[in-house]
């Protein structure tokens, strides 16, 4: 289904609660995985992905159409992710390799990771990113977003998203290389 | 010959699980939630909320604003050196003889207390001066003279 067709949907009080399902049913993934690369845990994942519908389920009616529908919930789900670990770095006065090193760990636990050992490498690598350069590679790579669309979804201009991308892929590749 | 790195050779798939049928139930969990998330926000409800505030912030600023510029205008308090001046030399004097406590050394220090009134103030009869004065001058003429 459309957006468009959701969103009129949404509208109409009798419509309401089966448009509201049919956004979840085609964003959920989008959004979990999203927020779980960037969170690592699946507990985390798990809850701040249902925060992120409550809010789009309490924020829709005052969503502007002229944007698009995604990036808007790739908007507010980016805000919840880096809340969150901002949240972790002050509850514990935690340092930014501290967060990494923690998220590392839990890349270690089995249950997390499926993939071979060259993914636990390139997530192991990931997590020793800023946040930010994180969630543009992120997006760029794993997503397949355009520079424009991120731009459109963190505020940042197309130019410091191709930097950011490319100081993460330089991070990435001295990160692998020196493992 | 040095490997040049390409990161589009590494996997594009992340590589994290989740557990089984987490997907086909996360939709009705989330439904679960949004049923306690009360009603949508109503764009006119929100519009009526801010301007409400708005109104009972300015109210407060004008009761603030009222008050601070009666007492501005109204304010007759007066200073502890008016108030002083306001009460007379003999309640003064009053006050301080019913001070149980006083000292002559208190009476110097207090400068309503004129010279010729200390005698009043401190309530000394006449002949015990004239007796202490009469047995000063006996003593002074013993010691002068002490072989008689």
């Amino acid at each position: 289904m459309e957006d468009h067709e959701i969103l009129a949907k949404f509208q109409n009080p009798d419509s309401r609660n089966l448009a509201f399902n049919q956004l979840v049913r085609k964003y959920q993934q989008k959004v979990y995985w999203h927020i779980r690369k960037m969170v690592v845990d699946h507990d985390d994942a798990d809850d701040l992905t249902q925060e992120v519908f409550v809010k789009i389920w309490t924020k829709l009616e005052t969503f502007r159409q002229d944007a698009q529908l995604y990036t808007w919930i790739y908007r507010i789900a980016t805000n919840e992710c880096l809340n969150f670990l901002n949240a972790k770095k002050k509850r514990f006065f935690l340092p930014i390799h501290d967060v990494a090193a923690e998220l590392a760990e839990k890349l270690d636990n089995t249950d997390t990771l499926s993939g071979d050992e060259i993914q636990l490498k390139l997530q192991k690598a990931l997590v020793r990113l800023p946040d930010k350069q994180r969630l543009v590679f992120n997006m760029k790579y794993f997503d397949e977003l355009k520079y424009e669309e991120i731009s459109e979804i963190l505020g940042t201009s197309v130019g410091a998203l191709k930097a950011s991308y490319h100081i993460a892929v330089k991070k990435i590749e001295e990160f692998l290389k020196g493992d | 010959m040095k490997e040049e790195f390409d990161i589009n050779s590494l996997p594009k798939h992340h590589g994290y699980q989740v557990p089984e049928d987490y997907f086909d139930k996360l939709p009705l969990r989330i439904m679960q939630k949004t049923a306690y998330a009360g009603p949508v926000a109503q764009p006119q409800a929100a519009w009526f909320w801010q301007l409400k505030t708005a109104f009972a912030g300015l109210g407060l600023a004008l009761v603030f604003a009222a008050s601070f510029l009666i007492t501005q205008y109204t304010d007759q308090t007066l200073s502890t050196q008016e108030a002083m001046a306001q009460v007379s030399q003999k309640e003064i004097y009053q006050y301080l003889l019913n001070q149980e406590d006083l000292q002559t050394a208190d009476l110097a220090e207090v400068t309503a207390v004129k010279p010729p009134q200390s005698l009043e103030f401190l309530d000394v009869r006449t002949e015990d001066v004239s007796e202490i004065v009469t047995q000063e001058m006996l003593e002074e003429q013993m010691e002068t003279t002490p072989n008689q």
